[in-house]
């Protein structure tokens, strides 16, 4: 009855999803961008007739400065408050259970690190940070607060 | 067992929507034996049911009702106003309790004694036999499917089965319906995506015949799921009587309430969105246009104030009208506030006109009843009764003649789902914007000496007016593919308060019906999304928020800037002014017309005008009616905009240009009855009278 999550490359770094939270995995078709939306709203794109926001998790993050990643055009869809949203990822890989955790990070996390993860979890391939979807969607903390 | 419960409470919740009704109007006319035993059957099902689920609260509240209302059929009592009120006291308390039982929460130990009390009251004081031929009743309705009849001295008048046949239904949860109405969507884009690829691959007559076949079916399905989701307006207009009789009495008025629903059919959700504006302007008709019986005599009118609620449907659009015969609104007390609450200065409030005045009352933190009555005042005031109209894209008019009466007209759009639009490209992408904002659609050259940039902001010359600019790409930061030299494509937007400014794009893409959805709060934070719809093809396309739009390009006036009409008006005010309709014919002449005899402005299609003998006829809502002010060629337009008349019973309707303004002239005196000056400039006015007498021959030559 362990807990799933499924790993997903972000910001050149292998993450944690619980799966519970996510609706599907997409690949993302056309990716239309929405001027003077909020920096980490990449566009949108529509899944058969749903239209739905597409999340840069990299901007998310607040890793700004981003090295060139090789995005393969997969995305979590979650659903938040009745929309859903599709967060844009560099990789998916493997849905793992998590044998321990999430423990709390011992150092302090830089950019939108801190406010996106839930702490780290043990899964059996090694540690990954375990991340709140919702979080990336409500996107930088400063930023929000600044729209 | 819980269905079963389910079943009930939902018919709970049905029932009660039409049964305030039934009982306010018994109440005026106690004679309708019908309307009372609806409210007794449902009474007594509910009592039944109680029993059935064990609800003794209800069940004992229910009961207590039914026992007044067997009374009053069996006229061993007189309605009063105090009995109809505990009724619908009780109405109220039972409406509750269901909704605690659907909400799946104990009911709260109480005994309703209070308003068992209020039930029984007077019950037993007649005549002192009936007291015991009432007890008798409790007994026998208690056991007895057919309650009361046999101790009834008139038996027809309890019928013991229903009279009216139900309609037989299915309750259907909305999420059902939603999710098929988006299966559908997405056969419909799964539909588009085929066609191009038959189109590109197949040649098969067949193949495509076939397709076509099923393309058909398809359109027709949904628009018979788009059906569904309606809703008649009845069921909102359902609970207004009682509202107003509860308003009228509290307030020690009378008001007589006319519902007209016309038939109308309305999405559900946008039932739900209308349903507390609509209220808040009952209650302001009420509260504040209705007078007290004395002060309506005093003022010659009938003691009965007179509400008149109705629902047109017109194109895509749904009308809503409230009239009252009341007071009207002060308008010289709208603007002393307004200058005491500093919105405007003394100067302005001189230089505005009647209608801008009026529209103070939609301004923010307004109300102007000397003192805030538990009706109206609620905190809710009209701007946010505007606010929301116009949020579904609908429009609020109000027109006032003091000492007549009130006028205001809701216009909403059908569905909120649906919505014709336009779609253009700026910046190289698309987006859309729903068509009814769109006045129309223009072509400006670069070398055009109509293009001005003036204090910052850049104009162009539409028909001889300036009319300030702004291009899409550069509200929404974005790099537009156009040179300064290409030509420009404008759209000229019309904001409901009456502001209008040219949208400038690249390309217009289409028109068509989409289905715009709501939008993540994200982007509506912005202000300048509403939704997301998709093309055809299914590709994501943003829908804008277009008064979002004009407020960040600077282009919606403030009651500052609007006032900018009529300076006339401030300085004639001790004259009688009237509002009139200033507009250009197709021959070129400037012709006013006074507001209060149009009945309706129409925008039709060309194709609804048909030339006939010596004139034109056009069809609107299903009736035929002369057209005139059309030249012998007709102009080439797809869509005319007409006025509609209605004189001595006849409908006639007048084509124009384009409007001009709307401005307010005096009556002319004397012998010159047809010219009236505007802007010390004289015009023709035209009358509506004179106007049938042109065309009647039209008619009777048809004929």
């Amino acid at each position: 009855m362990a807990e799933m999550v499924l790993i997903v490359t972000m910001a050149g770094e292998k993450v944690a999803v619980r799966t519970t939270l996510i609706t599907t995995v997409i690949q993302l078709a056309t990716v239309c961008p929405v001027p003077r939306a909020p920096e980490h709203v990449a566009g949108i794109t529509a899944l058969r007739s749903r239209g739905m926001l597409v999340i840069d998790c990299r901007v998310s993050l607040g890793e700004n400065e981003v090295a060139e990643c090789s995005v393969d055009n997969h995305a979590v869809v979650i659903e938040m408050e009745g929309h859903a949203y599709a967060l844009a990822v560099d990789g998916v890989h493997d849905v793992s259970e998590i044998i321990s955790g999430p423990a709390p990070v011992q150092v302090s996390l830089p950019g939108n690190w801190k406010n996106a993860s839930e702490g780290m979890v043990e899964l059996p391939t090694g540690s990954a940070m375990l991340v709140d979807p919702f979080r990336l969607i409500a996107g930088p903390v400063q930023e929000v607060d600044a729209a | 067992m819980d269905e079963l419960l389910g079943e009930f409470v939902a018919e709970c919740h049905d029932l009660l929507e039409t049964l305030a009704v039934e009982m306010v109007e018994w109440e005026r006319d106690p004679s309708d034996q019908q309307r009372l035993d609806t409210v007794f059957r449902f009474f007594h099902t509910v009592k039944g049911n109680c029993g059935f689920f064990d609800f003794p609260r209800l069940e004992k509240l229910s009961h207590a009702a039914e026992d007044l209302l067997s009374d009053f059929r069996a006229d061993r009592r007189k309605p009063d106003r105090a009995a109809v009120d505990a009724v619908l006291a009780t109405i109220d308390k039972i409406r509750e309790l269901v909704g605690i039982i659907d909400a799946g929460q104990p009911l709260p130990e109480d005994d309703d004694a209070e308003l068992i009390a209020a039930l029984r009251s007077e019950g037993e004081a007649p005549v002192a036999e009936d007291g015991e031929a009432s007890d008798e009743v409790i007994e026998d309705t208690a056991e007895e499917p057919a309650p009361a009849a046999e101790t009834t001295p008139k038996k027809d008048a309890a019928p013991s089965t229903p009279v009216t046949q139900q309609q037989r239904t299915i309750r259907l949860p909305v999420e059902l319906l939603d999710r098929v109405m988006s299966g559908v969507s997405d056969m419909a884009l799964a539909r588009n995506e085929l066609n191009r690829m038959i189109a590109m691959q197949v040649d098969d007559p067949q193949v495509q015949a076939t397709f076509s076949r099923l393309s058909t079916l398809l359109d027709e399905m949904r628009d018979a799921i788009q059906r569904i989701r309606m809703q008649r307006v009845d069921t909102l207009f359902a609970s207004f009587p009682r509202l107003v009789r509860d308003l009228s009495h509290e307030l020690g008025k009378q008001v007589m309430v006319e519902l007209e629903s016309g038939d109308v059919e309305l999405d559900r959700e946008l039932i739900e969105v209308i349903r507390d504006p609509l209220m808040h302007l009952l209650r302001n008709a009420v509260d504040h246009g209705i007078e007290s019986p004395a002060e309506r005599l005093e003022a010659g009118k009938r003691e009965i104030g007179m509400l008149h609620v109705s629902a047109r449907q017109t194109g895509s659009e749904i009308r809503i009208g409230i009239v009252d015969d009341g007071r009207g609104i002060d308008t010289e007390k709208l603007v002393e506030k307004a200058i005491a609450k500093g919105i405007i200065t003394a100067e302005e409030a001189e230089m505005m006109s009647e209608r801008d005045k009026t529209a103070l009352i939609c301004e923010p933190g307004f109300s102007t009843a000397e003192k805030v009555t538990s009706i109206s005042g609620r905190g809710v005031g009209m701007d946010v009764v505007r606010a929301n109209i116009e949020n579904i894209g609908g429009s609020l008019v109000i027109d006032t003649s003091p000492g007549s009466g009130t006028r205001m007209m809701l216009n909403v759009p059908m569905t909120l789902s649906i919505v014709p639009a336009i779609t253009v490209r700026s910046g190289g992408r698309p987006f859309a914007l729903p068509r009814s904002y769109v006045q129309e659609i223009v072509r400006v050259n670069a070398d055009d000496s109509g293009r001005a940039r003036m204090g910052g902001r850049d104009f162009i010359t539409l028909d001889d007016k300036r009319m300030p600019c702004v291009e899409l790409a550069d509200i929404l930061e974005m790099d537009s593919d156009l040179s300064e030299l290409d030509e420009r494509l404008f759209l000229i937007v019309r904001l409901v308060g009456g502001d209008a400014f040219a949208l400038g794009v690249e390309e217009i893409v289409g028109l068509g019906e989409l289905v715009i959805k709501p939008v993540a709060p994200m982007l509506q934070k912005t202000g300048f999304y509403v939704g997301i719809t998709q093309m055809d093809d299914g590709s994501p396309v943003m829908a804008l928020d277009v008064s979002g739009i004009a407020r960040d390009a600077g282009m919606i006036g403030d009651v500052k800037k609007r006032v900018r009409v009529s300076e006339e008006a401030g300085k004639e005010r001790a004259e009688v002014l009237h509002k009139g309709l200033l507009f250009e014919q197709f021959d070129g002449a400037m012709r006013l017309v006074a507001m209060d005899s149009i009945h309706r402005i129409e925008r039709v299609a060309s194709s609804q005008i048909t030339p006939v003998d010596n004139g034109y006829r056009v069809a609107i809502d299903g009736s035929v009616m002369p057209v005139g002010g059309l030249l012998d060629e007709m102009p080439g337009r797809k869509r005319l905009e007409l006025l509609h008349f209605h004189v001595g019973g006849r409908s006639i309707a007048h084509a124009f240009a384009r409007m001009i303004d709307i401005v307010e002239f005096k009556a002319p005196t004397g012998g010159e009855r047809d010219v009236v000056l505007v802007d010390e400039k004289p015009v023709r006015q035209l009358h509506p009278e004179q106007m049938a007498d042109g065309l009647t021959a039209v008619v009777e030559l048809e004929s």
